[in-house]
């Protein structure tokens, strides 16, 4: 028996199969970005053109057929809407048409959820990074069981910014990676880093980024806004783990596949002996397999939904989310 | 001089040692292996002229350490032997000291900086009076938004009664405190953090 999840929030399609914790498939379709970035309603044409054959090849690879599946689950949001309604409408005619439990996910709770998963991780604080979020996160227990969090991006996600930033120095493919290839060899120039206690903000890094970019060459601008960034991330998660005494750490998310994120964190934990983790960059990216993972979980638990129930939301806040699995 | 580390900051490590023969406290920044040279030693000194010019301009203003000593990574101030707010159990007059520390916040207002952690973790109880302690985060600013932001830091810190305690006192001895209530209530409207559950700190 196997458990497929649909991730659909924003512009990866995502199918994955999961059978007692072990990921069986984990198909992808991404929409071709160009620089007007993301239009939600064309991402979601691109979603309905892909979600059939998406769902056939993971189910080919994973070696199930749909009559072996026991549950359905689907990522509920955060996300884009139009995006979110194509990955749920799929998911219920799944579970219509087979019978099966539909679960809706949070999609934060699953990248997290398989890094711990992956890592072995039992109580971890998480770093979670994408392109619309950036949040300190970590498991609290009053007065329900949930992922609190402690600090947060409180204007925009840190992949936001980068991807906007590589748009606006004419970096192509504009996300963080082309960012990080252009700020090889860049020197340190200075740009407003911000953090209030735990959370932290990017516009106004971004802005004076931008705006750099007259006097200074793109490798130093590239090179000294990510290095602020990331710092700011550090130095908030650094605060949350000497807050919380958690001693494990896991980062998530689009921006986690971030060498350089990665060997910062390392050394934030190495400075306090705190265990480490992250998922590969499959994991990272969305994805169908972490919302299939975390189905399967809902399942076990004993979560059951009433189709009726089974809605999306664009503002699904993690902190909002019972969870009722160890 | 002899440095005892008492506690080990995300920000900086603090230290207990002897200042001319009097028990004091040393604040001190240390290297992040983890930033770049140049960011990390900008960030340092100028935390730490910051915060050494916010503690000056409040001394004699507020209940708080004195500041004996800077260096370019080091503030050397008084030793404020008391516990925690945050540690304090209930029902041990926590509401006076909530009224003390509302009253305290509004001074600071009044004088153009804001705290940046104002927190009951922040605040020291010591021979039945409230001390305001680490300005790490503070900085001059007549920013509204940033005030309202030390209001929220602490209404997510505490239940609801005792940021209503807070609250009342802060907004009897501030002399703006309207702008600042309306922007808090503002803050909170914006989608992102309505749901933002109430902060648990473990200690």
């Amino acid at each position: 028996m196997a458990v497929i999840g649909i991730e659909s929030s924003a512009h990866t399609l995502g199918v994955g199969v999961v059978a007692d914790g072990r990921v069986l498939a984990n198909e992808m379709r991404m929409y071709p970005i160009t620089d007007e970035g993301i239009i939600p309603s064309k991402v979601a044409d691109f979603h309905v053109g892909n979600v059939r054959k998406a769902i056939s090849s993971a189910l080919r690879k994973a070696r199930v057929s749909l009559e072996d599946i026991e549950a359905v689950g689907y990522t509920k949001g955060p996300g884009l809407g139009p995006c979110l309604g194509v990955g749920n409408l799929a998911a219920k005619s799944l579970s219509m048409k087979y019978g099966v439990p539909l679960l809706p996910v949070n999609h934060a709770v699953a990248h997290l959820e398989i890094a711990k998963h992956i890592n072995g991780f039992v109580d971890p604080l998480a770093l979670y990074v994408s392109g619309g979020n950036s949040q300190v996160i970590g498991m609290e227990g009053e007065p329900f069981r949930h992922y609190h969090i402690y600090g947060e991006t409180l204007d925009i996600g840190v992949g936001n910014m980068l991807d906007n930033f590589a748009r606006k120095a004419g970096l192509v493919p504009s996300w963080g990676s082309t960012v990080a290839k252009a700020a090889e060899g860049g020197r340190y120039v200075q740009m407003p880093y911000t953090v209030k206690g735990m959370d932290f903000t990017f516009t106004g890094l971004l802005t004076n980024a931008v705006a750099q970019l007259n006097e200074h060459s793109v490798a130093d601008v590239a090179f000294s806004m990510q290095e602020t960034a990331f710092s700011m991330l550090c130095e908030a998660t650094e605060r949350a783990l000497m807050l919380t005494n958690k001693r494990e750490l896991i980062v998530c998310g689009g921006v986690a596949q971030s060498k350089r994120l990665r060997e910062m964190l390392l050394s934030v934990c190495e400075a306090h002996g705190i265990r480490f983790g992250f998922a590969p960059n499959e994991y990272n990216a969305d994805n169908g397999a972490m919302i299939a993972l975390v189905a399967e979980r809902m399942l076990e638990s004993g979560q059951r939904y009433a189709i009726g129930d089974c809605g999306i939301n664009q503002r699904y806040r993690i902190d909002s989310v019972r969870i009722t699995w160890r | 001089m002899e440095m005892r580390m008492i506690a080990e900051g995300a920000e900086a490590n603090i230290y207990s040692c002897s200042f001319v023969g009097m028990r004091a406290v040393a604040k001190r920044r240390v290297r992040k292996e983890y930033r770049i040279g140049s960011l990390d030693m900008y960030l340092r000194t100028h935390r730490t002229k910051v915060e050494a010019r916010v503690m000056l301009a409040l001394s004699g203003r507020i209940k708080m350490p004195r500041v004996l000593a800077v260096t370019a990574d080091t503030i050397y101030m008084d030793f404020i032997d008391g516990r925690r707010l945050s540690t304090l159990p209930v029902g041990k007059g926590i509401e006076a000291y909530l009224v003390e520390s509302g009253r305290w916040l509004a001074i600071m207002h009044d004088s153009g900086i804001t705290h940046g952690d104002f927190t009951p973790a922040n605040i020291i109880v010591w021979g039945g009076a409230a001390y305001v302690i680490d300005f790490g985060l503070s900085y001059f600013t007549d920013s509204i938004e940033d005030k309202a932001i030390d209001l929220l830091l602490m209404k997510r810190s505490v239940n609801k009664e005792l940021f209503s305690v807070f609250m009342r006192s802060y907004d009897s001895a501030a002399k703006y405190s309207r702008p600042v209530k309306e922007r808090l209530a503002d803050i909170e409207l914006r989608g992102r953090y309505q749901s933002r559950s109430l902060a648990t700190v473990r200690s």
